[in-house]
């Protein structure tokens, strides 16, 4: 992604996003038993206009081109890559409290990392097995702390 | 509590640490845990602080808050190892440690390298210890004189400095990040009207979002995607020690270097938001511009190495003043260690030195052990356990996940904080992608419902005359630095004869 578009890009998001604070507060209580300067939505006005005034001047500012940092081939790897990461977690994170921890994790442990070490499948199980156990003996019955 | 009677407290709690063996083993244990964690590049102090914090959450207060100040040092000095061994700086505290700890390690002197850093982020944490001791009370009284006007503007100057700090080429996506923080902090109750913000009847944003989760996202989470998406071959090698005399005469040759930069570390500290990668680089070009040798920064000066290293050290005990006189976090990791300060009921604020006097002396106390321990570790272990980085990251990063999910988790026992942690790791990775800083986003976040309340409270007292902010004399002296340090860099400078401007 260019420097410039991604700053658009971002930027426009942020300001979709101060703009639904911006609406939120409009619609908050103006008169409190405190009088309107306690009204709830005073400072979420003040704070998302200016998140939305500056980023319209990152938007519409000019800015030198960026070179771009990798090459085609190497993007689309690592696009590819951070997308079945975060597909991983995201299942991980579905899955939890529906399955149990220690097999869920234990699997969660040697699939992802297989999947992006690519090397020494019995060792990674191995260590999946033993990293869950101690984190589940760690927190469960040392700490006293429920996991999911 | 007088300066004498704080420096009493802080010499006889060091003698009780160490008298008791079950909080010496425990400062000892979180110390090791924050060198590892700081010595790993995919994940920061912060992150490691919040994970502890999670971990020692049933644990009294006397033994959760010197385990997590153990745990900060030890990872701040932790990424030294790496970026001196590597290149790779292992918390953003180490950035300016790589300048000249790689070329020594790379002449064959990675050994003298790695122990001038021990030293002086020993000595740099010391000097902090002291600080805490003689200014956090000095800072205190000081506290005391400010009204809801001052710590409105507190709140929002230190978002808007550590965005122009964080962000110096281009500050207005700092500022964004700032205010950005400190407009999603909004969410839940308001403290004065009781009013459900942004809750739409979801009962688990009633109490607002909380903080450990934001933080576990913001740091943890991008740091773990982009390490999956790149892989890294580490290859260690040390090198030889050579005569402790030599090395000795390197020490005492910095002395003066160490003291200068670890008052730079602690003042940096001090100012919230800002954090230790900024003052390790202030003060390594403060010591390049003052050396004898300028030349020989950035290929192997053990200066600019001691003044880096002395300085992110003092930086962590800078950035626990304002925590404990102000409830303002100093950097990232101090926000945490604020955050675990209410969990365990400690009211850090202004009214500490009066309520409790003697957490402060406690905390420099607990400072400085972690440093013996510390300096002990470093000399001797930490570098057999450098091995760890030849754990290949994709086996690492999703360890690191599972530890940031369970951490997350057991703070209240609900999936819904692991989703904001995922959802803010996402929101941080993209802000990450385009320069936009997670650190004054943070700060924000956390100053946002002290901002907000302080706005109000100001507003009601005056029936909505603004005119206090700027007649107040400390609400206009930080006015005034506010826009020096967010618009100096605009103002027209003085052109030098027959040359150009400063």
């Amino acid at each position: 992604m260019s420097g410039k578009k991604g700053d658009i890009i971002i930027s426009s998001f942020f300001i979709g996003l101060a703009a639904f604070f911006l609406i939120g507060a409009l619609f908050m209580p103006i008169e409190t038993v405190f009088g309107r300067y306690a009204a709830p939505g005073l400072s979420p006005i003040f704070f998302s206009s200016l998140v939305i005034m500056l980023c319209l001047i990152v938007i519409f500012r000019k800015r030198p081109k960026e070179e771009t940092k990798a090459t085609g081939e190497e993007q689309k790897q690592q696009v590819l890559k951070l997308f079945l990461a975060i597909l991983f977690c995201i299942v991980y994170i579905l899955l939890l409290g529906k399955i149990n921890f220690i097999v869920l994790t234990s699997i969660f442990l040697a699939g992802s990392s297989y999947f992006f070490y690519r090397r020494k499948p019995v060792v990674l199980v191995i260590v999946a097995v033993l990293v869950t156990l101690g984190i589940y003996y760690l927190f469960n019955k040392i700490f006293l702390l429920p996991l999911p | 509590m007088s300066a004498l009677s704080n420096l009493n407290e802080f010499l006889s709690t060091i003698g009780r640490t160490f008298a008791t063996p079950q909080l010496f083993f425990n400062i000892a244990m979180a110390t090791f845990l924050g060198m590892i964690v700081g010595m790993l590049p995919g994940l920061t102090a912060t992150l490691g602080v919040a994970i502890l914090t999670t971990l020692t959450f049933g644990y009294p207060p006397s033994t959760a808050i010197p385990m997590l100040v153990a745990v900060y040092i030890g990872a701040i000095y932790g990424g030294s190892r790496t970026a001196i061994v590597l290149n790779i700086p292992g918390t953003p505290a180490s950035a300016a440690t790589t300048v000249d700890g790689y070329p020594l390690s790379r002449s064959g002197n990675a050994g003298i390298a790695l122990n001038v850093a021990t030293i002086m982020s020993g000595f740099g944490s010391l000097i902090g210890a002291l600080c805490i001791v003689t200014l956090a009370p000095l800072l205190g009284s000081l506290s005391l004189k400010f009204g809801s006007w001052e710590f409105a503007v507190l709140a929002i100057f230190g978002t808007m400095i550590a965005g122009s700090l964080t962000a110096p080429k281009d500050p207005i996506k700092g500022w964004i990040a700032g205010f950005l923080g400190l407009m999603i902090s909004q969410i839940g109750l308001d403290e004065i009207t009781s009013f459900p913000r942004y809750a739409y009847g979801m009962i688990e944003l009633y109490g607002g979002i909380s903080l450990l989760p934001v933080l576990v996202g913001v740091y943890g989470v991008p740091e773990i995607l982009s390490n999956l998406q790149t892989t890294k071959e580490v290859i260690l090698k040390f090198g030889k020690l050579g005569k402790l005399s030599n090395f000795l005469k390197l020490i005492s040759k910095n002395l003066w270097n160490g003291i200068r930069s670890g008052l730079i570390g602690v003042f940096i500290g001090i100012v919230p938001g800002v954090g230790e990668d900024v003052s390790a680089w202030v003060a390594y070009d403060v010591a390049k511009r003052t050396s004898k040798e300028p030349e020989k920064f950035g290929k192997g000066s053990i200066e600019g190495l001691a003044a880096a290293e002395t300085a992110n050290n003092a930086c962590v005990a800078g950035a626990t003043i304002p925590v404990l006189t102000l409830a303002v976090p100093g950097s990232a990791p101090a926000a945490v260690l604020l955050a675990a300060m209410w969990i365990h009921g400690i009211k850090a604020g202004p009214l500490l030195p009066i309520e409790s006097p003697e957490v402060i002396p406690h905390v420099a106390a607990y400072f400085a052990v972690a440093t013996i321990i510390m300096v002990v570790l470093g000399i001797f272990i930490s570098r057999a356990f450098l091995r760890i980085l030849l754990v290949p990251n994709e086996v690492l990063m999703p360890i690191i996940f599972v530890l940031c999910v369970v951490g997350t988790y057991v703070l209240n026992g609900r999936i819904f904080d692991v989703w904001v942690m995922v959802l803010f790791g996402f929101l941080g990775y993209a802000m990450r992608l385009k320069d936009f800083p997670p650190a004054p986003f943070v700060l924000g976040f956390i100053l946002g419902p002290m901002a907000d309340t302080n706005i109000r409270r100001s507003l009601m007292i005056t029936k909505g005359d603004i005119t206090p902010f700027f007649t107040r004399p400390i609400s206009l002296i930080l006015i005034i630095a506010m826009f020096l340090v967010m618009f100096g860099r605009y103002i027209p400078r003085k052109k030098k004869r027959g040359g150009e401007a400063q």
